[in-house]
């Protein structure tokens, strides 16, 4: 369980990112975070990674551990995070990359169980064939599956991912989110941000709908109301310009 | 790598016989001028280049970018202060000023600080930056930037006035980068300082690997980017300031090593930190072989024969991106 107490982000005094956001995310499911661009969902995913120091009034629980409590290791051991963005400078092989996820585990030292665990994982991306090529190399929905392998290998808790599916092909986000499926239901807990509203309320358990750094909206996929709320955030019907959600 | 490591340490041998072998009186192997004059100055080449190149990797592993240099956070510029500083204050105190390490390093850390403290690293502040894009790395170069100009106007100041009282030469010449009448004691403090430096660079290099991906993505990954940050940076002033007490800056030289490093060999910092190490050590030691032959029997500065090689290459590869 992810519990967020008021939760407030400023990136300035004058401008609140986050504002006095309560939430509590169940263990083994998958929630989808949405909202229009600017309304604090990579923030608030950032914070509950632990990237983001938190105001004293505010507090974020993970599996009943404080997470300002927890240290760099323990803080990794508990939670994958991916970014929506990347950056590569030099080229490291896609192999090298996804053995940094289990990286609190061999500390630059990898074992065959580290191994095996980023072939397994690099396997579950389709990137088998791709291990000892450089990361420099790929295209962008490459490099996404080897980040997301990289999760994957960590064999965390929690899975933190900032718009995974946008980058890749139809298949590989089918395969993917099944496999997230899989492990919500052998007791995983993913937070995902997605752009497709369709894609977050079919694939998902529960849906957070942000706007201006607010919690618009936070329940079951399948409430009624969740399609009426993203309908006044979005500014949109559900219909408006062949754009269907359902 | 193995392949790389033979050719390199073989290339590093020859270059280093060559250098033994020729004086700036032609060849010729006098057993007295080898022992005391020519082996001395060999080494203190081989090693001041080996740790130039080392810093230069680890400022392009810490920055993300392979054309950044020590000299970009005005960690040479500040050893050079240091030392002309001090020079400048014991020549007007009547004092002989023997040019120290500690001087240099407390400089080249000092300098890196002052660009470390725009960076607010010292209260982890940065790695809980707001925005992900902004790692704080672009206010520590532009910050790096202006110091360096400072500095290095400190310095001229520091040479002038010690021109005006007829002893800012030596300080000039050396300033410029030479290996000249370097002694044992020069050889051996250079590399007590290589071999601390490049242990403890050997332990963190994992981790700098790591952040590669990014400070966040790295911090997500349970590594200690804050830590690596403080840990790197000292390892550069101190291994800037000691190559520079010991030898001289060698400009160009820990861009060009660590770059070619990486086209040849793996991307791991460990690897490039030994492979750049090589290289650097046999670019120095050609240069120096160079400086001293080239126009003999007068001894060129080092610094202007890497230069020579350095600008060229860093403006192929300006022009190669640019390209790309």
């Amino acid at each position: 369980m992810i519990v967020v107490k008021n939760l407030s982000i400023q990136s300035s005094p004058s401008r609140r990112i986050i504002n006095d956001v309560n939430v509590n995310f169940k263990k083994g499911a998958l929630h989808a975070i949405v909202g229009p661009n600017g309304s604090g969902k990579t923030t608030l995913l950032r914070s509950i990674a632990g990237l983001i120091p938190l105001s004293d009034n505010s507090s974020i629980r993970i599996d009943d551990k404080n997470l300002a409590s927890l240290n760099n290791f323990e803080r990794a051991e508990l939670i994958s995070y991916v970014e929506s963005q990347h950056i590569a400078p030099f080229a490291y092989t896609v192999k090298d990359i996804v053995l940094w996820g289990r990286w609190t585990k061999h500390q630059g030292q990898p074992t065959d169980v580290d191994h095996d665990a980023a072939v397994q994982s690099s396997k579950i991306m389709g990137l088998d064939n791709l291990l000892d090529r450089s990361f420099t190399e790929l295209s962008t929905g490459e490099r996404k599956k080897t980040l997301l392998a990289q999760s994957l290998a960590s064999q965390s808790k929690c899975y933190i991912w900032d718009e995974p599916l946008a980058p890749l092909d139809l298949k590989a986000a089918a395969d993917l989110m099944g496999l997230a499926r899989v492990m919500a239901a052998q007791g995983s807990t993913f937070l995902i941000s997605f752009h497709d509203i369709s894609l977050a309320l079919r694939l998902a358990d529960s849906i957070t709908i942000l706007g201006g750094g607010h919690v618009n909206w936070h329940g079951r996929t399948s409430d009624p109301g969740a399609l009426e709320r993203i309908e006044i955030t979005f500014g949109v019907n559900a219909h408006q310009g062949g754009i269907y959600f359902s | 790598m193995t392949k790389q490591l033979f050719g390199l340490t073989i290339l590093l041998f020859l270059a280093a016989v060559l250098s033994l072998a020729i004086g700036s009186t032609g060849i010729g192997v006098d057993w007295e001028i080898l022992s005391t004059i020519r082996a001395p100055r060999v080494f203190t080449a081989i090693l001041a280049g080996a740790g130039t190149a080392a810093a230069g990797a680890l400022s392009q592993s810490l920055f993300r970018n392979s054309l950044a240099t020590p000299s970009i956070i005005g960690t040479e510029a500040g050893a050079s202060f240091a030392l002309a500083l001090t020079t400048l204050v014991a020549v007007t105190n009547g004092m002989q000023m023997e040019r120290s390490v500690f001087v240099s390093s407390t400089g080249a850390i000092l300098a890196t600080l002052a660009s470390l403290s725009l960076l607010q690293l010292k209260h982890g502040r940065s790695l809980g930056s707001i925005n992900p894009q902004d790692s704080g790395l672009a206010r520590l170069l532009l910050g790096g930037f202006a110091l360096n100009a400072f500095l290095a106007a400190g310095t001229s100041l520091c040479i002038s006035i010690l021109m005006e009282r007829g002893s800012g030469g030596n300080l000039h010449h050396w300033l410029m980068g030479s290996f000249t009448a370097r002694s044992w004691d020069h050889a051996a403090g250079m590399g007590i300082a290589y071999l601390v430096c490049l242990s403890a660079a050997w332990i963190l290099a994992p981790g700098v690997d790591v952040m590669s991906l990014g400070d966040d993505a790295a911090r997500a990954l349970g590594v200690d980017v804050a830590r690596s940050y403080r840990f790197i940076l000292i390892l550069i002033s101190v291994l800037i300031g000691s190559a520079i007490s010991f030898g001289g800056p060698l400009p160009f030289l820990g861009l060009v090593a660590p770059h070619m490093a990486r086209l040849i060999s793996k991307q791991q910092l460990r690897t490039v930190l030994i492979i750049s190490s090589l290289l650097g050590a046999i670019l120095a030691v050609t240069a120096d072989l160079a400086a001293r032959t080239v126009r003999s029997p007068v001894d060129m500065d080092v610094g202007l024969i890497t230069t020579m090689i350095g600008a060229p290459y860093f403006l192929w590869l300006l022009v190669r991106r640019a390209t790309a």
